[in-house]
């Protein structure tokens, strides 16, 4: 056999390879063309997708244009207005850079750009077919671009036998549009599907608006903002209560107007909710960071999905701390700048509701049949001596911190919940998650005083790990010892386990110290000793409490109460199951119709 | 099958074998309690596989036969007979009991179902005196792990060489061995009984009779008077346990056992309550004397205990149940404990008998 020679690919082929990194599917092609007008400092963006985004992806925007003479060189490959070399990097406001998008989609479709400057009495439309210019004229246009990009994948029919499903391509379009709304508040963005409006941003700048509009009104009413400054890093958003969660988890984050995915900030969040709500579940959060673009690393994927922070750990505490506070000091929602927003507005977004999962919520559609408990998911530090608001109005839906000191306990339901009243409301406690917390709590503050003593081993255990699990031994033994595990080195990757947490018969001391590297793989930092002792924890805080079905007294349903008061989240168990439930008067006075 | 016998005979056969019928298992057979009557016996039989045990009484036998009955059911009706003589007749896989003028039926398994419980043929059977190996088990059985993960710990090791006999058992966090000697004995025979197992035999073996115990490579039967217990033998490699007993100590204590046991178990009501249970005694060791002074939310406690010291003061945490565990079975009045500051393992023992330690390891603060 003759050995084949080696040669440079031409440009075409080197384009069509390129563009499988790049355009991975329609959503990319969108994704990509979309950055562009929004680099291009459009203010109103529309996007048109036919068939899933195969047969048609049409983005139009009233940005700056592209000047004529610029045309033909845009979809030559690192082409680009964004950066002038590498170093720009560091100082990178657009969201594109790489100068490879147009490019790659021209290779992979038929293209056609149309645009015009202010500076331009008509525009310019250049057309393109697999790469290959196919036209140039002049032609009529707004200010702004218009770029078609019509049967997708054409020459590709390999990358075109892997797309999905119209539908589920056609999601993950929606599902990044919304993320883009979100970011980008400021832009009117409308995405049609087949002719159909799918949902519709006005662009006045307000997230909580852009949240109603791509979600749900009802779900806008109930977030509770977020913000917090520390040093250059600067966060806002807006964080779902306990009550509202789902089952999967969504959260869009932003940096600097990007739209990312992060391991670090979900886990981050997930933190942030830790015995708020159940392990399974997830908020609905949308959080944005501001911060010098010189904190973090955009070019480590060609998607520019991922980002690298050069300070995870403080990002992770920061974000973790911010979750947590605004959870527990959660502002009463009256002030929500909910505005402008039309009933025509709405109803559209019922129309198109089909396309979001179902939210988990006690608030449900036909909340005016239903006597509507609300989860109370207020708190205000019940110690801070203040004046009684008995100017409460009773008419508004606001949900303000339960005051526990003035509640009194009235009787028990099912043997299982107490009912009880501060004479402003009716509230429905779950005994056993009640004294679930407070046992927990008393177990961590236990646990505080004195660290759990550590055991030597008579034979010590021999563990076997491996190279990244090694690695997180070594840089931690510091944090291992003091937590009373005292590990030897014994051969390649094998370590005798000396001594270790004792914790009965309750744990193997292997399994525990396995448990403390996987700990810091998955949490970015050392847990603490409480942490690593969660479960067990759990499980004696849950094992010693009283339980559902026990007849209980007034005097100890009062203590019961009052004891949970003073707990710092007496809202939801350790389990991030609720604690109380309440049922307004105004609610009763609805009820019974004496106000309408 | 068609027998007569009392009922308190009766009784007496259920109880010795129910502990060997499985609270949980897979194969709803092994719930039953087979009866087997032959040769003027009747025979009781129960397994889990594991650990099975058997025994007979002496019964007036008027039809052979066999029947597998459910345990619990049928101990319950046995418990609440009147004590009276019994009939026993079955009829295909089930039961009549005829006693008074009434009569109890139990609907039983297919006795072919029951596993038959292999004999083990060993020409040259051990044979030692019951109290000794009692006594042995109780000195050491406490040692034992509770957790299964690491089989070899729920286990005791025996290890007969000729003469000698030895018992340890080992959690990884203490170790307990005893020795005794068996006078004229020339087998050999080493491996590692379940705790349950001894359990059982510590429960039904009486102080008067001869055990007998024949061994193959993979189990064990245990006989005495009329009972039979075979085990399985954990499979494993029991540790070197003469490698972690220490050889010197620089501390030598000798101290009143009854009074320790007393003043560990009053401090230990103090941590009783802690987190997770870890049930920790501090004390220290200084100027002849035990000095406990603990306290936690609960309460304190100052106590002072007079020993004989010889070497350097220390201080030292236990898990409290360590100490009292091995003070409860040390029968001289003195104990002897063996240290080397405040994080080796300490050796407790008699005052002059040499067959007996227990090393505990110490908890760290």
């Amino acid at each position: 056999m003759v050995s084949p020679k080696i040669k440079l690919l031409d440009q075409r082929s080197i384009n069509q390879i390129a563009a499988g990194e790049v355009v991975e599917r329609p959503l990319s092609v969108v994704k990509e063309l979309v950055e562009n007008s929004l680099d291009a400092a459009a203010s109103k963006i529309d996007i048109t997708v036919e068939k899933g985004g195969v047969s048609l992806i049409r983005v139009k925007d009233n940005g700056i244009g592209i000047p004529a003479e610029d045309l033909r060189l845009s979809v030559l490959p690192h082409a680009t207005s964004k950066i002038n070399s590498i170093d720009d990097l560091n100082n990178l406001q657009t969201l594109g850079f790489r100068g490879e998008a147009l490019s790659t989609i021209a290779s992979v479709s038929k293209l056609s750009i149309l645009s015009r400057t202010s500076e331009q009495v008509s525009g310019y439309k250049i057309e393109l077919e697999g790469g290959s210019i196919t036209n140039l004229t002049e032609d009529a246009c707004p200010i702004g671009t218009i770029v078609n990009v019509k049967e997708l994948f054409f020459n590709t029919p390999a990358r075109k036998k892997f797309l999905r499903s119209i539908s589920t391509e056609f999601n993950l379009i929606a599902n990044v549009i919304t993320q883009i709304a979100l970011a980008r508040p400021d832009v009117a963005f409308t995405l049609k599907h087949n002719d159909r409006i799918v949902f519709q941003t006005s662009g006045k700048g307000n997230l909580l608006d852009a949240i109603a509009e791509t979600n749900t009104l009802t779900l806008a009413k109930k977030m509770i903002p977020l913000s917090f400054e520390e040093g250059e890093i600067k966060l806002e958003g807006f964080i779902s209560p306990p009550d509202l969660v789902k089952s999967r988890n969504d959260a869009v984050f932003i940096v600097n107007r990007r739209i990312i995915r992060s391991q670090l900030l979900n886990k981050a969040v997930k933190e942030g909710y830790h015995t708020f709500i159940p392990a399974n579940l997830y908020p609905v959060v949308v959080l944005s960071l501001l911060m010098s673009p010189s904190e973090y690393d955009v070019n480590v994927h060609p998607a520019k999905l991922e980002i690298k922070f050069h300070k995870e750990q403080e990002i992770y505490r920061i974000i973790v701390k911010s979750v947590q506070d605004t959870l527990l000091n959660n502002i009463p929602r009256k002030k929500f700048p909910i505005t402008g927003i039309s009933s025509q507005l709405a109803s559209t977004n019922e129309q198109l509701n089909c396309k979001k999962e179902n939210t988990i919520t006690l608030n449900s559609n036909n909340q005016e049949k239903q006597l509507e408990f609300i989860i109370i998911n207020k708190e205000q530090d019940v110690y801070v001596s203040e004046q009684p608001t008995y100017g409460y109005d009773a008419k508004s839906n606001i949900k303000t911190a339960v005051h526990f000191e003035r509640l009194r306990a009235l009787g028990q339901i099912f043997n299982t919940y107490i009912l009880c009243t501060d004479d402003i409301s009716l509230y429905c406690i779950d005994q056993h998650a009640a004294h679930e917390r407070i046992r927990y709590n008393e177990l961590l503050l236990q646990l505080k005083q004195d660290t759990l003593p550590s055991q030597t081993l008579l034979i010590p255990e021999v563990i076997e790990v491996n190279a990244q699990e090694e690695q997180i031994l070594l840089n931690h033994l510091q944090e291992l010892q003091e937590m009373g595990f005292v590990v030897e080195y014994f051969g390649e990757r094998t370590y005798y386990l000396r001594s270790a947490p004792f914790l009965g018969d309750k744990e193997k001391p292997s399994n525990l110290f396995k448990y403390f590297l996987d700990k810091v793989s998955e949490d970015f930092s050392p847990p603490t000793q409480e942490k690593l002792l969660e479960k067990w924890i759990f499980t004696l805080a849950c094992h010693s409490s009283i339980r559902g079905n026990e007849k209980l007294s007034i005097q100890e349903m009062d203590e019961l109460i009052q004891t949970l008061g003073k707990t710092h989240n007496p809202y939801s168990c350790p389990h991030g199951r609720p604690v109380i439930i309440e049922l307004p008067k105004s609610e009763l006075d609805k009820k019974f119709r004496r106000t309408m | 099958m068609e027998i007569l016998c009392s009922r308190e005979d009766f009784l007496t056969g259920v109880n010795t074998v129910q502990r060997a019928v499985p609270t949980k298992n897979t194969l709803p057979i092994l719930q039953g309690i087979k009866l087997k009557a032959s040769d003027n016996k009747l025979w009781f039989e129960a397994t889990d596989l594991e650990l099975s045990i058997r025994c007979y009484l002496p019964v007036t036998i008027h039809g052979e036969g066999e029947v597998v009955l459910p345990a619990k059911l049928f101990s319950e009706i046995v418990r609440k007979l009147p004590d009276s003589d019994l009939k026993i007749v079955s009829d295909d896989h089930n039961v009549n009991i005829y006693y008074n003028n009434s009569n109890f039926a139990v609907n039983g398994f297919d006795p072919e179902e029951f596993p038959e419980i292999a004999e083990i043929t060993s020409e040259d059977p051990i044979v030692l005196p019951s109290a000794l190996f009692k006594d042995m088990i109780k000195q050491t059985i406490f040692a034992c792990a509770v957790d299964e993960s690491r089989p070899v710990f729920t286990g005791l090791l025996l290890h007969i060489d000729k003469e000698n006999i030895l018992l340890i058992a080992t959690d990884t966090h203490r170790l307990a061995f005893t020795s005794s000697v068996i006078p004229g004995n020339e087998k050999e025979f080493k491996g590692i009984i379940p705790a349950k197992t001894m359990n059982e035999i510590y429960r039904l073996l009486d102080d008067e009779e001869v055990l007998t115990i024949k061994y193959n490579k993979s189990r064990v039967i245990f006989e005495f008077g009329s009972v039979q217990i075979l085990t399985r033998l954990i499979e494993g490699q029991f540790p070197n346990y003469k490698q972690v007993i220490p050889q010197s100590c620089n501390t030598k204590i000798l101290v009143d056992g009854k009074k320790f046991l007393d003043t560990v178990e009053r401090a230990s009501l103090l941590s009783r309550d802690n987190y997770l249970k870890t049930n920790t005694v501090r004390f220290s060791v200084e100027n002849s004397a035990i000095i406990i002074n603990q306290h936690s939310e609960m309460g304190k406690i100052s106590e002072q205990i007079e020993i004989e010291q010889e070497g350097e003061d220390f201080t030292i945490s236990f898990n409290a149940k360590y100490i009292t565990d091995v003070l409860k079975v040390i029968n001289t009045e003195q104990v002897i404990m063996e240290a080397s500051g405040s994080y080796s393992p300490v050796v407790f023992r008699p005052v002059s008998d040499d067959s007996y330690l227990y090393l505990a390891l110490p908890l760290r603060n």
